[in-house]
């Protein structure tokens, strides 16, 4: 391998075996592996060995079709993204065909519209999909048979409902794992059960919608993740079964209704990982002086993002009291004022448990400062603060901050602090 | 690692120029062709690897040491973090080296089947050539000017595919 002939020519690269150079390909953009078609004599073919083919609004279209034509071995992913101009349907559809005669594994389609080939329905290698169509009149078209045994992660993109093909396609995936639904308008009324005994992870984020009774069940015994955004919150989850779920995340705004908000929080309160983005309106809702938040029994590691209401820093002190096994607490981009009186008394959690703090994009205000001082004053067995600056204060007064902050008193006498800004 | 050294199970690595590297079997085990060896009982107390020089030998070493001991993945979610950021800054420090080093640890960690290694190295080569010119990328490379196509295959190789070459 390593003869002395071949150390003096130097090109040693061209002698390692194809899937090698086909792997180093695959992590270029594929216009840049086609051009290595011309290095040499060694190099000319190797690209149509690349597994992974990525079209990312490239003119003219009919290059997918040449590049299709040529790669003979297996596509293993396939990218199309046609979201800068349009390309017709029944090209798409022929792409897509070709593409699981091929035996493709990954599908990740960006187009404006699309219909489906009716091979894809029943295609049996694939096991990763992709779906984001962007035309608002067109719902997705569904067969009555929909078999997918391979499919494991299905990702979809739609912009308005009704879904009922969108769940059709979900139930032909006997294997399901990974689900990721967006809905970008939610028109009308519309129930959405969610009962996949295979499901661990699922993403539901539903961006606009209309203020309708809208019910969510969720009964997903081997959930591990969650994850759950409505921009206005307007559905009531209705948790049957979340039994596995491990690590959840909310975030929503809520103008009305704030039992909603309960809903999500009372179903989610076993998970270990907790991130939650309260909305500014919802702290009409969600607040100090409600007796309704519930206890959150398992939670090690919990996560809130945003406030902006004068009363959202002493929400923080009550939410720490219903997580009594709290080791790490993190504070993301929390602006609220903190009034000047200490809470009534010190959540147990940080009389125990706590052991790592961590507040993300800080200005310094006073308010953070009362706040850090109360956590650090009573927090017996803390072992890390770290804290990040927001990105408009200079070195100067991030310097000025970290002296401040170090000097404040603290319980736990081996507590270590780290700043992390310019 | 290094304070459990003294008592681990040691395998010894001998490279092309009969330089011998002792190592922690846990080291060793990085590489999946060893790991086979060993689980198959045909290792000998020396493995001899004919084909690798002892400047590539000791570089891979020093990859597998630093993951070998780095904390795998598990529940304890804070040193998680630091772990593959530190693991990150020594995989940019480690790929800091010129082609032909490049390439001998690929070819190298391709024999000895040490995946992540072979993805690090890939990864700097592709890094290296992107944006750059045919001219320049055959110059990175190194290409064998007796390897060149002849300006007409040249043409035509931009002709089949020139969607790419605009």
């Amino acid at each position: 391998m390593t003869s002395k002939n071949k150390r003096k020519n130097g090109d040693r690269l061209s002698d390692l075996p194809k899937d090698i150079l086909t792997h180093v390909l695959s992590l270029l953009p594929l216009k840049l592996a086609v051009r290595t078609s011309i290095l040499s004599k060694r190099w000319r073919y190797i690209w149509m060995l690349v597994p992974n083919l990525d079209f990312d609004n490239v003119t003219p279209y009919e290059a997918v079709d040449h590049v299709l034509e040529l790669c003979k071995s297996k596509v293993e992913i396939l990218r199309l993204h046609f979201n800068k101009w349009p390309v017709p349907k029944p090209t798409v559809s022929k792409w897509i065909n070709e593409a699981i005669r091929l035996n493709v594994s990954e599908l990740d389609i960006l187009v404006r519209e699309v219909n489906l080939p009716l091979s894809f329905f029943t295609c049996k290698t694939l096991t990763t999909f992709r779906l984001t169509f962007q035309s608002r009149d067109k719902a997705l078209a569904c067969p009555s048979l929909v078999s997918l045994p391979c499919l494991k992660t299905l990702d979809i993109v739609v912009y308005s409902n009704p879904l009922e093909n969108t769940f059709k396609l979900i139930h032909g995936c006997p294997i399901l794992e990974n689900l990721s639904l967006e809905i970008k308008r939610r028109e009308s009324e519309e129930n959405y059960y969610f009962e996949i005994p295979t499901l661990k992870r699922l993403t539901l984020s539903i961006l606009r919608s209309i203020k309708t009774n809208n019910r969510v069940v969720l009964n997903l015994p081997n959930l591990e993740y969650l994850s759950i955004r409505e921009t206005w919150l307007h559905s009531l989850f209705v948790i049957k079964d979340l039994s596995s779920l491990v690590e959840a995340k909310a975030s929503c705004d809520i103008k009305n209704d704030g039992y909603l908000w309960f809903e999500i929080l009372k179903g989610i309160r076993r998970a270990k990982c907790l991130s939650l983005n309260i909305g500014y309106y919802s702290f009409r809702f969600i607040n100090p002086s409600s007796s309704s938040l519930p206890e959150f029994p398992n939670v090690k590691q919990l996560e809130l993002i945003r406030g902006f209401n004068d009363r959202a820093w002493w929400l923080v002190p009550k939410f720490l009291e219903r997580c009594p096994e709290l080791k790490h607490f993190i504070i993301h981009k929390w602006y609220g004022d903190c009034p000047n009186e200490e809470p009534e008394s010190v959540p147990s959690c940080m009389l125990a448990n706590l052991k790592t703090i961590k507040v993300t994009n800080t200005r310094g205000s006073t308010s953070v400062l009362k706040f850090l001082k109360f956590m650090l004053a009573n927090s017996k067995f803390l072992k890390t603060l770290t804290v990040t600056f927001h990105k408009g204060l200079s070195f100067k007064d991030e310097g000025a901050l970290s002296q401040v902050i170090s000097r404040l008193p603290r319980a736990s006498e081996d507590c270590e602090f780290h700043f992390e800004g310019k | 690692m290094s304070t459990s050294s003294s008592s681990s199970k040691k395998i010894v690595l001998k490279s092309a120029d009969n330089e011998t590297f002792e190592i922690d079997e846990i080291v060793a085990l990085e590489s999946q062709a060893i790991k086979n060896m060993i689980e198959d009982e045909c290792a000998d107390n020396v493995i001899p690897l004919g084909n690798i020089d002892s400047k590539t030998l000791s570089k891979i070493i020093e990859y597998c040491k630093k993951h070998a001991e780095s904390p795998k993945k598990d529940d304890n979610a804070d040193i998680d973090e630091k772990a593959v950021e530190d693991l990150k800054s020594f995989d940019a420090e480690f790929a800091k080296v010129d082609m032909p080093l490049i390439q001998d640890i690929l070819m190298a960690a391709n024999f000895l089947n040490i995946d992540n290694l072979i993805g690090l190295m890939c990864r700097t080569i592709a890094d290296r050539i992107k944006g750059k010119t045919p001219e320049e990328i055959r110059k990175i490379l190194n290409i064998n000017k007796n390897d060149l196509l002849s300006p007409e295959q040249e043409a035509k190789a931009r002709e089949e595919n020139s969607w790419a070459f605009d």
